[in-house]
């Protein structure tokens, strides 16, 4: 037997379920005699509260606001653009995340090929490091007309990487985007909290 | 009659016994006969929270009205 339905059991009681939950329900009521005896509990409970007149004077409010509300215009749907934005800066942090992990995947990959070329693996990793059709003739062509190797190569992006102050290029520029991930990320925090406040000052003025 | 009267004085009691968050879909379900949308909509809340509330609310009066129920 299928797991019991007892908390879809008020919303099909209200006649609120739809597609599959309904046929599940269905399915699952035809074959469980405690939760048919539940629905009845259910229903019972329906009866017991329409029949006594106790429901006129139950709690004016919530009748006052049920008639105010419905008479009220209905917020108008959004454009799927400004619900898609929505979405998007919901998930900023989500991006901001995988930039972060993107930069450390590139500088680490960086740092191993520096170590790779200062043990003096130099070209043949680089070019091992290329796919198959751009690998060989065309590659050392290139250099060889230059007048480099592959090795010179090495040599000079581990100059680049090394120059650029006390820490290098690549400490420097590793450091520089943490520096802007982390002040964008700031940024949208206080964004969210500037907006959250805003929602919770209307709320207070529309209960006000 | 005087049966009658008391019952439902003993249900008038027991919802206004309720939290008043659970009482308000409730009444709205029950008395006004708003489907799930529209209470949503009239108290701005999901409707996740408007079934929630609901489930709550009729699982604390089954047990305060249980004599009354299995009368019926």
């Amino acid at each position: 037997m299928t797991e019991h339905v007892t908390t879809w059991l008020g919303a099909y009681h209200d006649g609120e379920l739809r597609g599959l939950r309904l046929r599940q329900v269905e399915a699952h009521l035809a074959q469980c005699a405690t939760c048919r005896a539940d629905l009845e509990r259910l229903q019972a409970l329906a009866a017991l509260l329409q029949e006594s007149p106790a429901a006129e004077n139950l709690t004016p409010p919530e009748r006052f606001v049920a008639q105010v509300g419905l008479r009220l215009p209905r917020r108008p749907e959004r454009p799927a653009w400004q619900r898609a934005l929505e979405i998007g800066w919901q998930l900023a942090p989500l991006g901001l995340l995988g930039a972060w992990v993107f930069v450390q995947a590139v500088f680490t990959m960086a740092g191993a090929v520096l170590v790779a070329l200062r043990m003096g693996l130099g070209g043949e990793l680089v070019a091992g490091l290329l796919p198959a059709s751009q690998q060989g003739p065309s590659l050392s062509e290139i250099f060889s007309l230059s007048g480099a190797s592959l090795g010179d190569v090495g040599r000079i992006v581990l100059q680049l990487l090394s120059s650029g102050g006390p820490l290098g290029w690549g400490v420097t520029l590793n450091l520089v985007s943490l520096v802007v991930i982390g002040l964008l990320y700031w940024s949208w925090l206080a964004s969210w909290w500037a907006r959250r406040q805003h929602r919770q000052l209307r709320v207070q003025q529309e209960t006000g | 009659m005087v049966e009658r009267g008391e019952r439902g004085e003993h249900v008038r009691q027991a919802v206004l016994a309720l939290p008043p968050a659970s009482r308000a879909v409730l009444v709205l379900r029950e008395y006004e006969g708003l489907s799930y949308r529209e209470i949503a909509d009239t108290l701005g809340i999901p409707i996740g929270t408007v079934m929630s509330r609901l489930n709550y609310a009729r699982n604390r009066l089954r047990e305060s009205l249980a004599p009354y129920l299995e009368d019926l």
